[in-house]
């Protein structure tokens, strides 16, 4: 009977199974049988989110946490706008007509700006007005950590004296005069107008958020309730389909169908009040999400993407010049077209400052991180390593900046180090240094012309350290590169490989290492203006090496506080070498051949996804 | 036998004890400390405000013990795994969604694992050092040599880019269960699975068929005449099915290891390669939650594989008397 | 070879062996070395680690200055000049073949000796011990079992800097569980096993027992175990190399190879896959023979089927 015992175990142990399993898919199925059209649809544009990129919070006041494109340019942003919009096609720039307030008027000695709103409508009816911005204001002035973009005593709130809303006009009072672009481009562009139905702290109990005095402590009090109650919603995204959420679109898509897993569905929004809405014959937008680049890529092959990217890597061949493209990947070219375009941001790898580091003497020497840049072959690893889809960087504007912003005339900010190894060797040589060994050691210490420079010991050596993050195989080779160039000048790099968490903590706790490099720059956003304030102020919100300088401070102060447009700070800033500035990758896009778009298809410097002007 | 099983479920749950400390203290070691993952989760957003802000949020300014405690006492007492540290979704959420999927996907792989395996390794044994033998031992080996993200390539390589036969992935956005109700995507994932597992159940199969061959009970059945076939379900199996029963106890924290590189090669969703990016990115509530759950099933796997060892071998019942 | 037989079983006898006999180990030679496939892979393993150590001091060719590769070609087929090409960061694969695989056979070696050593002491200790120091082993060996190998294997890997020496700790320490848990199973049912227990009541040492009975009985299984181990140690290590956690660049392992390769293959540079993964393929499968073998050369009493 032992058979039969056995028996009755095994199908214990299989109902046992079967009811686990089943109670666990059961909190799924609301949201995973929708029943919506194959992604191939001639009606449908399917477009790929980036690998483990989803978006994953709808609530536009966000955290750091939640803060990035995938949440605001590829979700947020199609159904809630933004009061100034950024970005159109290959542009960076200001884009009054979808902005949902015409142009800022500054006066009062630019202490005062008034953004007067278009009066368009949120899906339940209710116009956009200045108590639908007002509301965003009073909460940013009451729980201001909790929202990505604020700047510790810069802008709003930390600089703004007052403000109010009457009918379509929001009034901004600064304490101090403020540079109108860097306010337009850093601060007016993160408010977002929101509905008055968020004003609850529970359903069918409103507050006072929205309709009360700027500052006041029952606004505050008040504010903070409602940020509670709506992060909470925030957090249970079963919730984002419901018309809570849909009641505040007033961009041109609507949300219909949202899984955890991160894909998408929009529908276009009917009563979106602006000029572009959705092309005739296009009735749905879905968003899918990808575990792996590789999955992506698969999906390219099958065809059914209208919309994906590729890594360099897979391509065949090199693009024929920067910001150019060359042949597409052959195992795709007769379904794709390639395009490639650059981002708004910049790459870099920062140098240590501190103190508390052996070698700061030697970071701090400006003629030896002169010679680090000059050993960083750019353009070669660009031809290479990223088969020609990549910018070489060598100021902290991004690549293409306009002009409008950076004030310079031409190809923007000169190379003041090209790549150079004889230089760089001289550099050091010249200097006092001497190779010992494997290795450079400083044989005339002092503060003279041809001395090692102050607090650089006689035998003082050139053993540097770098860490980057692990994981992606071109950063490995720019990076390897650049090593092996360090070390036949004189230097003796010892390098270390690391999870991204690791290497931004590292790169905060300015010990072991002299350079790190978390393999992405910077990105300017949700803060547009590409100042230095963040990056390289003292006390700066990531001045990770903690780089301090007198004269760069003071020419970002005048692209802050003054009038003066970026070419002056960005060419100091190229010149004195508070970071290393590292080739850039350029942005790529595959798009499918039979879908049409009004704007192009080079990719939005912002990444913004605008899927109203794209149509079969 | 009621009290042996009483008596293991007490032990299983000391070292469920055992399995939350070692996972929840493990962080503790990390160059920057627990705080470290919130320099990922804010990457360049990251400073001395925003960190601290970040860990007065999810609770970490409490000292270890305190910290510990409270674990405890929100798994155990309120029945809460917490929240995701890196997606807005709390653990249960990302277990309840990525468990079945990956079930679904192992048990169809495990079940053609074990029919096509159990007889292969046995007729291996019975025909040892024969032509067929060698042919699928050495079959065996190289599946078993074959790095498994090399063999979904080629696999992929094969069905999908030259023959065009099947998709490259199973549809995206579907239900747990799409495994039955759209079967097409999944031959590639679930094919995958089964010739990576199949190497060693078979291997083993046929080991543990030979160690039985040469006791001495089974040479006396053979001695008296007995036949092949009786022989075979009579004597081998019954013997040889204790340490196959032992490595399906084992089988479960394989599964979810095992079917990561299949879910990021197939991109399917699944609790593999939440699994994996949870342990990389540092997303320690849900290293915890797939842990514990993990652990669970494992503990109750292996005590199912003792009670099952004790009805198939009497002699092994030790333990329980 | 029934003369043979009867030898074995003779001397496996306690009290009953005789020196004229052949000594057991010869014997075992002698079935080993009738095993062909096991004598070609035992060449095979050797010959390649031989290569891997020898080749590079021979077969010069950039292999990991990153700024000279610049200027070679990238993802060139194979010519005379490189006679399997070069691969996606401009390196000479066949160089990189043997630089990798010093890596990935040293470290596959030296985990696989750690999970062997560690894991048969742990089981025997445990089985043989018996009772609450049983019990307790088991139960903390239930623990560690029961956490997905890879959430152990990549939080110990992000906990310190990576090197090679802390890879084949971290691999060392991720592998042996299993292999405790089989060898103490062994332990554990020869100590119940009546032959086991009749030693016992007759007088004879603990210590003998163990020699003369649980050692040789659970040697096939540990020196199965042992192959495996080696081969899931290499394999491991190409895991990881999957995952981006392997030697650190400019060194590489046979797993990164593949995986770079792979993520190219598509665009027909097949040099950069499939030599290698014959090589890789081969070792594992060549040291699986090598287990069978000493297996079968363990299980005298095999012979006579």
């Amino acid at each position: 009977m032992r058979i039969k015992n056995k028996i009755r175990l095994l199908a214990t142990l299989g109902v046992a199974a079967g009811t686990l399993t089943i109670g666990l898919a059961v909190p799924n199925i609301s949201g995973a049988a929708s029943s919506l059209p194959p992604s191939t649809a001639s009606n449908t544009i399917t477009f790929a989110e980036g690998p483990t990129a989803s978006p994953n919070y709808i609530f536009p006041y966000l955290s750091c946490s939640y803060f990035s494109v995938d949440n605001l340019n590829q979700f947020q942003e199609l159904m809630y706008r933004p009061v100034y919009w950024f970005g159109l096609g290959a542009s960076s720039a200001y884009v009054p007509k979808l902005s949902t307030a015409d142009k800022p008027v500054f006066s009062n000695g630019d202490k005062t700006v008034t953004v007067n709103m278009k009066g368009w409508k949120f899906a339940d009816g209710q116009t956009v007005n200045a108590q639908s911005v007002m509301f965003f204001l009073n909460m940013y002035k009451a729980d201001p950590t909790n929202y990505c973009g604020y700047n510790k005593g810069y802008g709003i709130p930390d600089q703004v004296k007052s403000a109010s809303g009457s009918g379509n006009a929001v009034t901004i009072n600064f304490t101090t005069s403020v540079n109108p672009g860097w306010i337009l481009y850093n601060y007016l562009s993160e408010l977002t107008p929101m509905p008055d139905t968020w004003d609850v702290t529970a359903p069918g109990k409103t507050s006072t958020c929205a309709t009360g005095k700027y500052g006041a402590a029952s606004t505050i009090t008040a504010c903070k309730a409602v940020e509670k109650y709506l992060d909470t919603q925030a957090s249970k995204e079963s919730t984002y389909t419901s018309s809570f959420w849909t009641s505040g679109t007033d961009g041109p898509w609507k949300l219909q169908a949202f899984d955890n897993l991160g894909n998408v569905t929009f529908v276009p929004n009917p009563t979106y009040s602006g000029p572009v809405k959705a092309q005739k014959g296009i009735d749905y937008v879905k968003e899918l999400a990808f575990t792996t680049a590789t999955a992506e890529e698969n999906d390219l092959r099958a065809g059914t993407l209208d919309l994906g990217y590729v890594d360099p890597t897979v391509l065949t061949a090199n693009a024929p010049a920067p910001g150019k493209v060359g042949p597409n990947w052959s195992a795709i070219a007769s379904n794709y077209t390639l395009f490639s375009g650059s981002g708004w941001d910049f790459n870099y790898a920062p140098f240590n400052f501190s103190p508390k580091d052996p070698k700061a003497a030697e970071v701090s020497q400006p003629y030896i991180r002169q010679a680090l840049q000059e050993a960083v072959d750019q353009l070669g690893v660009i031809q290479k390593v990223d088969k020609g889809y990549g910018f070489p960087i060598d100021s902290p504007l991004p690549p293409n900046t306009p002009s409008s912003v950076s004030g310079l005339k031409g190809s923007g900010v000169p190379n003041p180090y090209p790549f150079n190894l004889a230089a760089a060797k001289k550099l050091l040589t010249s200097h006092g240094w001497k190779l010992v060994g494997n290795v450079d050691e400083c044989e005339s210490p002092g503060t003279g012309s041809s001395d090692c420079g102050a607090g650089i010991a006689k035998g003082a050596n050139l053993d540097f350290a770098i860490v980057w993050a692990s994981g992606q195989a071109s950063l490995d080779d720019t990076f390897n590169t650049e090593i092996a160039d360090w070390d036949s000048i004189g230097f003796n790099f010892t390098h270390s490989e690391d999870t991204f968490n690791n290497v931004i903590a590292d790169c905060e706790a300015g010990t072991k290492f002299q350079i790190c490099s978390w393999g992405g720059g910077w990105i300017y956003a949700p803060d547009y203006y590409p100042s230095g304030e963040t990056l390289f102020a003292p006390g700066g919100g990531f001045n990770v090496g903690t780089y301090s300088n007198a004269k760069l401070t003071a020419a970002i102060k005048t692209t802050t506080f003054g009038t003066a447009t970026l070419g002056k700070y960005a060419t100091l800033a190229a010149d004195q070498l508070p970071v290393l500035y590292q080739p850039e990758l350029a942005a790529i896009s595959e798009v499918k051949n039979n879908l049409k778009s009004k704007i192009g298809f080079v990719p939005n410097p912002l990444q913004n996804f605008m899927p109203e002007y794209l149509h079969f | 036998m009621f009290n042996y099983i009483l008596r293991r479920l007490i032990q299983s749950f000391f070292v469920l004890l055992i399995v939350m400390l070692i996972t929840f203290t493990l962080p503790y070691f990390q160059p920057h400390g627990i705080l470290t993952p919130a320099y990922g989760v804010l990457g360049t957003h990251a400073n001395a405000r925003t960190i601290a802000e970040w860990g007065a949020q999810n609770g970490m300014n409490h000292p270890y013990v305190v910290r510990f405690w409270n674990y405890l006492d929100q798994v155990f007492i309120h029945f809460n795994l917490g929240h995701s540290y890196k997606q807005n979704l709390s653990v249960w959420n990302i277990i309840s969604l990525y468990v079945p999927r990956t079930i679904w996907l192992a048990l169809s792989s495990l079940v053609l694992t074990a029919i096509i395996g159990v007889p292969l390794g046995m007729f291996q044994a019975f025909r040892r050092n024969t032509v067929f033998d060698y042919g699928a031992t050495g079959t065996a080996f190289v599946l078993y040599g074959v790095p498994s993200f090399l063999l979904c390539l080629l696999l992929l390589q094969l069905f999908t880019f030259s023959l065009h036969w099947l998709p490259a992935s199973p549809p995206t956005g579907v239900a747990p269960w799409a495994i039955f109700t759209d079967p097409v995507g999944f031959i590639l994932p679930v094919l995958a699975l089964t010739l990576l597992s199949l190497a060693g159940l078979s291997r083993f199969m046929r080991g543990t068929v030979l160690d039985v061959l040469v006791q001495d009970y089974v040479r006396t059945a053979k001695a008296k005449g007995c036949s092949n076939v009786r022989m075979l379900f009579r004597h081998t199996f019954r013997n040889a099915l204790g340490p196959i029963i032992t490595i399906m106890g084992l089988y479960i924290p394989l599964l979810i290891s095992g079917a990561v590189i299949i879910e990021d090669v197939f991109n399917y969703e699944g609790l593999g390669i939440q699994t994996l990016n949870a342990a990389s990115l540092g997303d320690v509530p849900t290293v915890l939650g797939i842990t514990l759950l993990t652990a669970i099933l494992t503990l109750l796997g292996n005590l199912a594989a003792d009670v099952m060892l004790g009805v198939v071998n009497p002699r092994i019942r030790v333990e329980g008397k | 070879m029934t003369d043979q037989v009867e030898l074995e079983l003779l001397s496996e006898e306690p009290g009953n062996r005789d020196d004229d006999f052949i000594p057991m180990w010869k014997q075992r030679w002698r079935i080993f070395a009738n095993n062909k496939l096991a004598v070609i892979s035992v060449g095979y393993l050797i010959l390649l680690t031989l290569a891997c150590f020898v080749v590079p001091l021979f077969y010069k060719t950039n292999q990991t200055n990153q700024a000279t590769a610049l200027s070679a070609a990238w993802n060139q087929a194979p010519t005379w000049h490189h006679w399997l090409g070069t691969d996606s960061s401009g390196f000479d694969e066949l160089g990189r073949i043997f630089y990798g695989g010093k890596y990935s056979l040293t470290l596959g070696i030296f985990a696989g000796l750690i999970t062997i050593f560690v894991g048969t002491m742990y089981g025997m200790v445990s089985g043989l011990a018996g009772g609450v120091i049983d019990n307790v082993m088991m139960r903390i060996l239930d623990a560690v079992l029961s956490i997905p190998i890879l959430i152990l294997l990549i939080t110990l890997l992000t906990l310190y800097q990576r090197s090679t020496l802390f890879l084949i700790i971290v691999i060392g320490v991720t592998g042996w569980f299993g292999n405790a848990r089989i060898v103490r199973g062994d332990a554990l049912l020869i100590r119940k096993l009546e032959y086991t227990q009749a030693a016992e009541s007759m007088g004879a040492s603990r210590w003998h027992v163990i020699r003369r009975h649980v050692f040789p009985n659970s040697i096939s299984n540990i020196v199965t175990v042992a192959t495996f181990s080696v081969a899931d140690a290499i394999l491991a290590l190409s895991l990881l190399g999957f995952l981006g956690l392997g030697i650190q660049t400019p060194q590489t392992d046979w797993g990164t190879m593949l995986q770079d390769g792979a993520s190219v293959i598509s665009n027909g540079y097949w040099w950069e896959v499939y030599p290698l993964a014959l090589i890789f393929i081969a070792v594992i499968v060549a040291i699986n023979y090598v287990g069978d073998a000493l297996r079968d050369a363990f299980e005298v009493r095999l012979l006579e089927r």
